[in-house]
């Protein structure tokens, strides 16, 4: 028995827009007082109209070019009518027949990953569960109904757990790439829903299994572990029920993150007739090709075309070239330093020094002072290295130190002379120390001729009597070459 | 002095000459709605309190030698489905009793901000859905000239104030005819404008491609000042339109009836019609005929089909609409429900009238799985069938001239309880709206019962200052629109 | 569902899509009310409607867009006040998921 997985995922990204999708309202909702940010508009309140946000159809337009997808030049927002508390006006306005943008594809661990469509809909609002005097209640707060959304959904070309996580990923750095969202899954403002079938090969025939769609994925540790757990029991229930994929049977399935399971969710009677038609309240949009092309050309270089670049301009190998292109202000921090001087060794040594607490610091959230470091003079912290003067250890902590200082110094160079810091690289003068330490310390020596691992404590020492300055591999090469 | 009687300009111009202040106004029209609504029913919401504190404003404004507003002195009645900042709006439906909106519809504002005084909400269908306010949750209307029959609707107390002379003029919508109709049926004047002349914003929304907020009023000049002043683009209304307005009472003789082309469309003037209302409709026609006008036939073959049109489409963006009233953010609900759907169900079920749900369930039949394409499509197709023989027809000749109903006004009950002959009343007005194309109704007589007659002059879009200039070229050469009930 | 009649079951159906509770009266006087008016519906179908295009909104508008700036929203008390139970300024309602779920 042979088993494909076939994944497809429905991504919703939130635009950070300043305001809400078809009102005025202040966008924001994270940490923001309950029901602060509403008008009659996101309440749906009677009488109230939507006015779409021109910039969260740009962002839209933006991102389906990044994700290589065709514009539709007409399109429209349709009503997806259904019930639920959060939805204010008891209908989601999305698109349906003709969303801005489709057919697109990204490549994902080598695999081309096609792109169905990306659309504009509104946020609904959060829920929040109680229980008071022995009753059951939901409190609801408005700030979040109407902010927008893209939907993202790709085509189910996605074949296991893994690349679904690299998918997610690689939709995460771009939308943050084009700065229109933080793309934050545990704050929310990128969701995701897998659909998860198999195609199971037995005895030269196949056999597809009913689709499940699995919500409440919280993470990115979720969607891998709700994949494997989906996949693991289609397998078994297969083998049970020999059950295929038909038009009626695909489930709606909640993750639990905790009991690590998926489960049956209660069908919401009556969801599933959506009764969509097209929206009276908001004109088409019309996007020219000139339009189009205005918003192309906002587009920065995407991640993958910098890792291209590094690996043939820069010289730099895959793994730091990926890293250092993860994030776009880290990446063109990094173009800007390297400058003109693309040359292989200066740009390693400039990947060298930025990954490490820099990074570090982006990982975990924060942000650089860019302008800080571009301050610092790094071509000639370069050559001071390459001409051994300075230790890279030294070069490295030293930038690392003037970024964390207040002071103006820009020469690299001079702050290490001026710490009394400079390699020395005379070969005469460590020969000459060299020559001290092997007098003074014969035990040592003798150690090191039954074990040459031993010589770091020669080393030691030669660094000790040199006051720190000795160029350390230069210091060794001399040790060993005099105790031959 | 009977305020009833006068224009808009002459109650402003009144004021500023100092022959009587605002409060005078005011205290005489509360005067006869006191003795004369208890008859008729027309106001759901008296705002007696705000009326006279608005006056005293005026009155103020005007001692202190202030600009007043160019709707100073006029006393306006406010259909009750146009949300009024801190006034009860209930759109004569249960679900929204008690309910005290924070904002105000565009088209109500303007009006304020030029010193309309409103003395009260008039009933209606409920949310607008009938032609007759017997739907209303609240009680059924009068007709003023018998009050034994209905207004019409469902703008019907709108209607009934005006003719009762309770107020200077009042505001409607129409959707299907429901300002027209009534208009027709209670012997006022009324304007349905272009969809999208005046914005929706703030009115409860009925069918959001259909709907037109307008006013009632005694002359066309009135119609034309108050046009001028709520027309024009609302950045609240993505549908609102964005052509410049005209100025239309500077062009209310404009038009020359000489040689004017007026079409007759025959299938407006079969032998459904009542014949007394259909030779009514034809004198006025020769009205502009003895003026020089053309009287032309012509011929608008999907006039028919315009109620299944309107039944399909309107219902289906009503059960959309609707949605929206389940008593969580505001509206009445019920309390003890053990989940939410019987929630839901429990509450929408509580207090929506009949006719409320009614139109929601063919729309949500409409809409649904299976039937889109046979219902929602078909219709919207045939929809363009009908605009563009208006627009065909409309651009050979100058304006269409039609009855608006094919009887006076019927008796209270009579068919209240056939929801389809109830739609059929609207045969003469739909189509109209179907289009989206303005229309003013005018009266144009009585029957030998003395029940008002009217008839409607309908222009291609944005044609409000043509239609409105043949309207009251027409007022000046009868005096129908003088002629009061007896109350 | 039949296309042109319907029986309890599909006024059953509706009356859930639209969360409309009806009592058996109610269905009982809604039923060939519905009836009817669906009936009178067929007229269209006589009609040929190939190639024609929907009209879904009357004027021919597009692109009514708005800046992406931050206007004035209501004051918590202007949101609320129209509810009829609220609790921290929250709206309140039954509970939508049960426990467990």
């Amino acid at each position: 028995m042979k088993i494909t997985p076939i994944i497809g995922l429905e991504v919703h990204v939130e635009l950070k827009t300043k305001s809400k999708m078809f009102c005025g309202c202040d966008a924001q909702h994270f940490h923001v007082d309950p029901n602060t940010h509403t008008c009659p508009v996101c309440l749906g309140l009677p009488g109230a109209l939507p006015v779409p946000n021109i910039k969260a159809c740009q962002w839209c337009i933006k991102l389906g070019l990044a994700l290589g997808c065709t514009p539709n030049l007409i399109s429209f927002f349709e009503r997806k009518n259904y019930f639920y508390p959060d939805l204010a006006k008891g209908y989601q306005l999305t698109q349906l027949e003709k969303p801005f943008v489709v057919n697109g594809k990204i490549t994902i661990d080598g695999q081309e990953i096609r792109i169905n469509r990306a659309h504009m809909e509104e946020d609904t609002g959060k829920s929040i569960h109680i229980t008071e005097s022995g009753k059951d209640l939901t409190l609801i707060d408005y700030n979040r109904c109407g902010v927008p959304l893209v939907e993202i959904v790709s085509e189910p070309d996605i074949t296991s757990p893994q690349m679904a996580k690299n998918y997610l990923l690689k939709i995460q750095q771009i939308v943050r790439y084009l700065g229109i969202s933080d793309a934050d899954i545990e704050k929310g403002s990128m969701r995701c829903e897998p659909t998860v079938n198999l195609k199971i090969e037995e005895d030269s025939k196949e056999f597809f299994t009913p689709l499940a769609e699995i919500k409440n994925v919280a993470s990115l540790t979720g969607v891998l572990n709700a994949l494997n757990f989906e996949i693991d029991r289609q397998t078994k229930e297969f083998k049970q029920t020999r059950e295929i994929k038909s038009k009626t049977n695909k489930t709606t399935r909640g993750w639990d993150a905790v009991k690590n399971q998926t489960f049956l969710q209660r069908e919401k009677e009556g969801s599933s007739d959506y009764r969509y038609f097209p929206e009276p309240d908001i004109p088409h949009i019309t996007f020219t090709e000139s339009e189009i092309e205005e918003i192309r050309e906002t587009l920065p270089e995407l991640p993958d075309s910098k890792i291209l670049k590094y690996t043939n301009e820069y010289g730099l190998l895959d793994y730091p070239s990926k890293v250092i292109s993860e994030y776009r202000d880290f990446a063109e921090l990094f173009e800007h330093i390297v400058g003109d001087r693309k040359e292989k060794p200066f740009c390693t040594f400039v990947a060298n020094i930025l990954l490490g607490p820099f990074k570090t610091v982006l990982d975990l959230g924060g942000t650089l002072d860019t302008d800080k470091i571009i301050k610092i003079n790094f071509s000639e912290l370069f050559d001071a290295v390459e001409s051994g003067k300075v230790s890279i250890g030294v070069a490295r902590d030293t930038v690392s130190e003037l970024y964390k200082s207040n002071n103006q110094i820009t020469s690299a160079f001079e702050y290490i002379k001026s710490k009394g810091l400079i390699q020395n690289s005379d070969s005469n003068e460590i020969e000459k120390i060299a020559q001290e330490v092997v007098d003074q310390n014969p035990k040592a020596v003798a150690d090191y001729k039954k074990n040459p691992m031993s010589i770091g404590f020669l080393i030691g020492q030669l660094m000790k009597a040199s006051g720190g300055s000795a160029n350390p591999s230069l210091a060794k090469e001399i040790l060993e070459k005099l105790l031959r | 002095m009977d305020f009833t009687k006068l224009t808009i300009n002459q109650l402003r111009q009144g004021l500023v000459d100092k022959k009587f202040t605002a409060t005078n106004i005011v205290e005489f029209f509360l005067d006869r709605i006191k003795t004369i609504d208890p008859q008729i029913k027309a106001f759901i919401t008296i705002t007696d309190k705000i009326a006279l504190n608005q006056a005293k404003i005026i009155d103020e404004k005007i001692k202190n030698g202030k600009e007043i507003g160019k709707l100073a002195g006029s006393i306006m009645a406010v259909k009750d489905i146009f949300l009024t900042k801190d006034i009860e709006t209930t759109a004569s439906s249960q679900v929204l009793k008690g309910y005290i909106p924070k904002y105000s519809s565009t088209v109500y504002q303007k009006l304020i901000d030029q010193d309309a005084i409103c003395i009260g909400k008039t009933n209606t269908d409920p949310f607008a859905f009938g032609g007759s306010t017997e739907n209303s949750g609240y009680f059924t209307t009068k007709n003023p000239y018998d009050l034994t029959r209905i207004p019409g609707g469902s703008s019907g107390g709108s209607a009934a104030a005006l003719a009762a002379g309770l107020c200077t003029f009042a505001l409607g919508t129409d959707t299907g005819g429901s300002i027209r109709l009534p208009a027709s049926l209670c012997g006022v004047s009324g304007l349905k404008p272009t969809y999208g002349l005046n914005s929706r914003f703030g009115i409860t929304a009925m069918a959001s491609s259909f709907d037109c907020p307008g006013v009632f009023t005694n002359f066309v000049q009135d119609l034309a000042i108050l046009t001028n002043i709520t027309a024009g683009l609302d950045l609240h209304d993505a549908t609102s339109s964005a052509n410049p307005i005209p100025d239309y009472q500077s062009l209310l003789n404009k038009v020359d009836l000489k040689g004017l082309k007026i079409g007759l469309p025959k299938e407006y003037f079969t032998d459904d019609i009542n014949p007394e209302v259909k030779d009514s409709v034809m004198t006025a026609a020769k009205v502009f005929e003895k003026r020089g006008a053309k009287l032309i036939e012509v011929s608008l073959p999907s006039t028919d089909l315009g109620i299944a049109v309107y039944y399909i489409l309107v219902p289906s963006e009503i059960s959309a609409n609707m949605a929206r009233y389940e008593g969580i953010r505001f509206g009445q609900s019920i309390t003890d429900s053990t989940d939410i759907i019987s929630y839901y169900m429990a509450t929408r079920g509580a207090f929506m009238e009949p006719e409320v749900k009614r139109r929601i369930m063919i729309g949500t039949y409409a809409l649904s799985s299976g039937y889109y394409d046979a219902y929602y499509t078909k219709a919207a197709k045939v929809r363009t069938l009908i605009k563009k023989e208006f627009t065909d027809v409309l651009s050979q000749v100058d304006v269409i001239l039609a009855p608006v109903s094919s009887t006076t006004a019927w008796k209270i009950g009579e068919k209240a309880s056939d929801p389809l002959k109830m739609y059929l009343v609207d045969a003469y007005t739909v189509c109209v709206n179907v289009a989206g194309i303005p229309s003013v109704a005018l009266p144009c007589g009585f029957d030998s019962k003395d029940l008002p007659i009217g008839f409607q002059l309908i222009g291609n879009f944005f044609e409000e200052s043509k239609i409105l200039s043949i309207a009251h070229q027409y007022q000046q050469s009868t005096d129908y629109h003088l002629q009061k009930p007896k109350l | 569902m039949s296309a042109t009649k319907i029986n309890k079951n599909d006024l059953d159906h509706i009356a859930k899509l639209a969360r409309i509770d009806l009592t058996e009266s109610e269905k009982e006087t809604f039923l060939p009310q519905l009836e009817s008016v669906i009936e009178y519906f067929d007229v269209l179908n006589k009609v040929n409607t190939d190639g024609v295009e929907p009209t879904f909104r009357v004027n021919e508008q597009s692109n009514v867009l708005r800046q992406d700036e931050v206007k004035e929203s209501l004051s918590v008390e202007d949101a609320l006040s129209g509810a009829s139970r609220t609790k921290d300024n929250y709206f309140v309602v039954t509970r939508t998921i049960k426990n467990g779920e």
